[in-house]
C-alpha cells in the first residue's frame, strides 16, 4: 500500500478491538447523557443569569424547584392524569385508524383513491382550525383526544401504507409459492418487513400527539388539564409555572416514548424467541 | 402426466414462449437452453406463479414445489426456521426434519441457527434446497401420497465441488423417485450428466 508520501507500507497489523462489557456500555451511556444534560442546563442557567429576570427566563433551579412544589399538590396529579388519558385515547385511536386505513388502502387501490383526499385535507388544514371547529361540534373535554386522533391517523396511515407497498415482492412470491395463507404471510413477511418504519412513525406521531393535545387544551380549556394550567400561567405572567408545566409535558412525552420502545423491544424479542408456527 | 399444449407467453412485444407442446411424465427432466430462452418463464407458469397468454396445461399434481433461482430466505429467520416454516404440518416434527436435512447438506447446528445474512451464498442456496425438499415431503404426506412436480431453478449454481456433490445426492434422494416429476433448470453439462433424465428445452423439443 502506498502512503501519501510515496513510501510503501509493507505490512498492516490488525488487532481485534476489545469489546466493552454490557455494564460498562450502560455506564458509558449514563455518563454521556449526564454530560449532555449538564451542558444544556448550564447554558440555560447562564442565560437566565445574564437575563436577570424570572419573568423573561427563569433559571432551571427555579423551574425544577417549582415543579417539585407542584408535585406535592393533588392538582398536578389530577391535571397530568386527565391530560395523559385524553392524549393516550386520541393517540391509540389514531394509531388503530391509521393502521387499518394503511392496510385497506395498500390492499385496495379504489379505497386509496377514495380516501386520499381526506388524508390530504386533514394534513393541510391548520390544527387551530380543527380545534376551533371542534369547539362547535363536541364538548371541550373531548376535543384534545379528537385533535390528537386527527393528527396521528394520517402519519401512521401514510408511513405504514408506504412500508406495506415496499415489502419485498420476491419474498411475497416465495410465500405464495410455498402456500403461506394470508395469516402466515402477514405474520412472517409483512409484519417483520414493516415493523421498523411502523415503530418510527409511532414515535413521530407520539411527539406530535403531545404538541397538538396540549395546544388543543390551551385553546379549548377543559376543566382540569395541563393545557389550562399553561394558559393560566400565561394570563398571570407566571413564567416559572409555564416552564414547570412545560417541563412536565416533556418528561411525560419522553416517558411514553420509552414505554413504547420497551413494549416494541419486548414484543420483537418475544417473537424471535420462537413464537413461530 | 403433465401436458402442455399451445402455450405462449410474451412480455411487451418480446415473445418468450411460442406454441409450446410438452409432456412431462414421472422422473427427471433437465430443462436447458440459452439465457433468455424462457426456461424460468415456463417454470413459473407450470407452478402457477405466472399466467400464460394462451395455451393449456393439464395434469398438474396437487403438490407443486418451486425452488427459485435466488434463495429468497426470510432475513429475520434462522436457516432452520426458514426451512420448516414453509412446510405444512406439525411444527416440532418439521423442525426436526429441517435440522436433519440441513445437516445432510453440510450445515451444522451453529449454521442452522444463523440468519441468512450470516450465511455464505452457497449455504443460503442449500437452505433453500432443504426448504423445497421438506415442503415437498410434507405436502405429499398431507395429501396422502400422490404425485408431485418439483422444479429446481439452478439448484447447484455457485456451489463448490464438495457441497455440490452432497447437494446433488440430496436432490436425487429427495426428489428423483417416482411418483414425482423433477425438473431441473440448468446450463451446466455437469448437472445434466449428474442427473440424467430427459433433456427438454423451452421450445418443447428434445435437445439434439
Amino acid at each position: 500500500m502506498k502512503t501519501k508520501r510515496g513510501a510503501v507500507k509493507a505490512e498492516r497489523v490488525f488487532t481485534k478491538k476489545k469489546h466493552r462489557t454490557a455494564a460498562a456500555a450502560v455506564a458509558g451511556k449514563i455518563v454521556s447523557a449526564a454530560a449532555v444534560a449538564a451542558f444544556w442546563l448550564g447554558l440555560w442557567a447562564l442565560l437566565a443569569l445574564r437575563t436577570g429576570s424570572e419573568l423573561l427566563l427563569p433559571s432551571p433551579f427555579a423551574v425544577f424547584g417549582r415543579l417539585v412544589r407542584l408535585a406535592g399538590s393533588a392538582d398536578l396529579w389530577k391535571a397530568t392524569g386527565l391530560t395523559l388519558v385524553r392524549i393516550t385515547i386520541g393517540y391509540a385511536a389514531g394509531a388503530l385508524a391509521g393502521t387499518g386505513l394503511a392496510a385497506l388502502t395498500a390492499w385496495s387501490r379504489h379505497a386509496f383513491v377514495l380516501a386520499r383526499p381526506l388524508g390530504r385535507i386533514v394534513k393541510a388544514t391548520p390544527v387551530a382550525s380543527f380545534i376551533i371547529l371542534a369547539l362547535v361540534w363536541i364538548p371541550a373535554n373531548n376535543i384534545p383526544s379528537f385533535i390528537v386522533f386527527l393528527l396521528v391517523t394520517p402519519i401512521i396511515w401514510d408511513s405504514l401504507r408506504t412500508a406495506l407497498l415496499e415489502t419485498d415482492r420476491r419474498l411475497l412470491e416465495m410465500a405464495s409459492a410455498y402456500g403461506f395463507g394470508p395469516g402466515k404471510t402477514i405474520r412472517h413477511v409483512y409484519v417483520p418487513s414493516v415493523s421498523g418504519q411502523y415503530v418510527s412513525s409511532l414515535l413521530t406521531a407520539l411527539a406530535l400527539a403531545w404538541k397538538s393535545g396540549i395546544a388543543a387544551e390551551v385553546l379549548c380549556l377543559p376543566g382540569i388539564s395541563v393545557g389550562r394550567r399553561l394558559y393560566e400561567s400565561k394570563i398571570y405572567l407566571e413564567t416559572v409555572d409555564l416552564f414547570a408545566w412545560t417541563t412536565l409535558v416533556v418528561i411525560l412525552s419522553v416517558l411514553m416514548e420509552l414505554l413504547i420502545r420497551a413494549s416494541v423491544k419486548r414484543f420483537t424479542s418475544g417473537r424471535e424467541g420462537g413464537a413461530d408456527d | 402426466m403433465i401436458n402442455v399444449s399451445g402455450l405462449s407467453k410474451s412480455y411487451g412485444g418480446n415473445v418468450i414462449l411460442r406454441d409450446l407442446e410438452l409432456s412431462l411424465g414421472e422422473g427427471v427432466f433437465c430443462l436447458t437452453g440459452p439465457s433468455g430462452s424462457g426456461k424460468t418463464t415456463l417454470a413459473r407458469i407450470l407452478c402457477g406463479l405466472e399466467e400464460a397468454d394462451s395455451g393449456r396445461i393439464s395434469g398438474i399434481p396437487g403438490t407443486v414445489t418451486y425452488m427459485f433461482q435466488e434463495p429468497r430466505l426470510l432475513p429475520w429467520k434462522t436457516a432452520c426456521e426458514n426451512v420448516f416454516l414453509a412446510s405444512p404440518g406439525d411444527r416440532a416434527a418439521n423442525a426436526a426434519e429441517a435440522a436433519e436435512m440441513l445437516a445432510r447438506l453440510g450445515l451444522g447446528k451453529d449454521d442452522q441457527r444463523k440468519k441468512p445474512a450470516e450465511l455464505s451464498g452457497g449455504m443460503q442456496q442449500r437452505t433453500a434446497l432443504a426448504r423445497a425438499a421438506l415442503y415437498t415431503r410434507r405436502s405429499v404426506g398431507i395429501s396422502g401420497g400422490g404425485s408431485f412436480l418439483a422444479i429446481l431453478d439452478e439448484p447447484l449454481k455457485g456451489l463448490d465441488s464438495a457441497t455440490r456433490a452432497a447437494a446433488a445426492a440430496f436432490i436425487k434422494e429427495e426428489f428423483a423417485s417416482p411418483p414425482g416429476t423433477l425438473v431441473i433448470i440448468t446450463h451446466s453439462e455437469e448437472d445434466i450428466a449428474d442427473f440424467g433424465g430427459r433433456i427438454i428445452t423451452p421450445e418443447g423439443h428434445p435437445r439434439q
